[in-house]
């Protein structure tokens, strides 16, 4: 059974989760609370990016091109072969057993007899290669309908998830915040919580330019506590973010963003770049 | 390569080769198994294709945690071998750095020029950490050790290699943060 453990558990352990040098039971646990915590998550993305860069300071003079070459035909050879299996017809032929004629030296019955067989075997191959063709063809069509189911699955994620992002700013439990700051062009960003569905949309604009090494983090604040609902990177100015996080409607006091180190961090290190009190509006 | 391009797979090879047979040296240091690991990685890419999802990571990360985890599974059942005929000692040589300090070979000009790139501003990260922050690191990612075995194999507590680890990889990410888009 997977032990529970908490959230800055989890975060500090998540380093080593990343080049996988963790004890199989901690292992298990880390997983178990990163699949419901969308912070930890991100943090593993990025710890995982970075970690396989370390790769690239291996030094690759072991393997020369010989042995290069020598794996790329094998392996293309494989993959070809692996293509025809699915559609060259299997080898495993039919037999086809002869019965001796029952009447003995009958001349004309065993020329009758020698007349329908070759006709026997003339129209069982054309049966057998009209039934190659048809295989040929349905594994074809299976091959092609597994593409477009691929292609298909991609479309309706994407599709689920823009219903989803819709669902969360249009709900009728919707509340609207906006984020603002003083200054010219500033950034601004608009807040949709579904209090029923515990969802949070924040939508931003002319975010800042980051420095390398640094991420906005977004906070809902409460009279106790300031609660990460997760890290994000505009494109070129623009960001969505969504959390999903439970809190009572008269718990909370502010939303705000704040810079930070890549990340992110268990409390705001930097005055808030963009921020809204709630309750006014 | 997803659709089955074999074409697509050998241009897949070709670009990332000189990482991957790199890293599967690095981890191994056993040109027969080599060469078999470096084909299985790829192979194993070719037939998983369609399980890659990019908005979960770069394909970078996708087929270095295959060719890790090919390497390190065929490193431990060697490890295991050897225990069993208690002819020859613990198998972390393969953590070690490797003597062999050379570049990634690369037939492709401006992709060699590419790795090239890439491995110095890791190579300088690295550099920048703290050597046992650096060791446990590569204890982890090129030995296959767990931070238990790390710490069993540097005589170091627990707790410290933890930290070390945790600290190494924050450091780690924040210099090499400027490489991120390049991985998509």
């Amino acid at each position: 059974m997977t032990r529970d453990i908490g959230h800055d558990e989890a975060f500090a352990a998540l380093g080593a989760l990343a080049v996988d040098a963790l004890d199989a039971d901690e292992r298990a646990a880390v997983l178990a609370h990163a699949s419901s915590c969308l912070i930890c998550r991100q943090e593993l993305a990025e710890l995982r990016e970075a970690a396989s860069n370390i790769a690239f300071t291996a030094p690759a003079a072991a393997v020369g091109a010989e042995s290069r070459d020598r794996i790329r035909g094998r392996l293309l050879a494989r993959a070809s072969a692996d293509g025809r299996s699915m559609t060259t017809p299997s080898r495993d032929k039919p037999e086809i057993t002869r019965t001796a004629p029952r009447w003995g030296n009958a001349g004309l019955f065993a020329a009758a007899a020698s007349i329908l067989l070759v006709l026997s075997v003339a129209v069982l191959g054309y049966v057998l290669r009209d039934r190659a063709r048809l295989r040929d063809a349905a594994t074809l069509q299976t091959a092609q309908a597994a593409r477009e189911h691929a292609t298909s699955d991609s479309l309706r994620a994407a599709v689920l998830s823009r219903d989803s992002l819709l669902a969360g700013i249009t709900g009728r439990d919707v509340a609207l915040m906006t984020l603002t700051t003083n200054g010219t062009k500033a950034p601004f960003a608009y807040m949709f919580w579904d209090r029923r569905a515990n969802t949070w949309t924040m939508i931003a604009h002319n975010m800042p330019e980051l420095k390398a090494g640094r991420t906005y983090q977004l906070w809902l604040v409460t009279a106790s506590s300031k609660i990460s609902a997760g890290t994000f990177q505009p494109q070129n100015g623009d960001a969505v973010v969504r959390a999903t996080y439970a809190l009572p409607a008269d718990e909370l006091k502010a939303l705000a963003v704040t810079e930070e180190p890549a990340g992110g961090a268990p409390q705001p290190t930097s005055a808030p770049v963009i921020a809204v009190t709630a309750g006014s509006h | 390569m997803q659709s089955g391009d074999e074409q697509a797979l050998g241009a897949f090879y070709d670009r990332w080769f000189p990482i991957v047979s790199g890293v599967v040296a690095r981890i191994l240091r056993s040109d027969g198994d080599v060469e078999d690991v470096i084909e299985e990685t790829f192979w194993q890419a070719w037939r998983q294709a369609d399980r890659f999802v990019a908005d979960r990571g770069s394909v970078q990360t996708w087929l270095l945690t295959i060719t890790r985890s090919r390497a390190l599974d065929r490193l431990r059942a060697a490890k295991r071998r050897r225990e069993e005929s208690l002819d020859e000692p613990g198998a972390l040589d393969a953590a070690s750095p490797a003597p062999d300090d050379a570049p990634q070979s690369s037939s492709d000009p401006s992709l060699a020029a590419e790795h090239a790139e890439r491995r110095r501003l890791v190579l300088d990260a690295l550099a920048d950490l703290p050597g046992e922050q650096r060791q446990a690191l590569e204890l982890g990612y090129f030995g296959g050790l767990s931070q238990t075995e790390i710490a069993e194999q540097t005589g170091q507590p627990l707790g410290t290699v933890k930290t070390r680890m945790r600290l190494a990889m924050q450091k780690l990410r924040e210099r090499l943060s400027i490489l991120r888009e390049d991985t998509r």
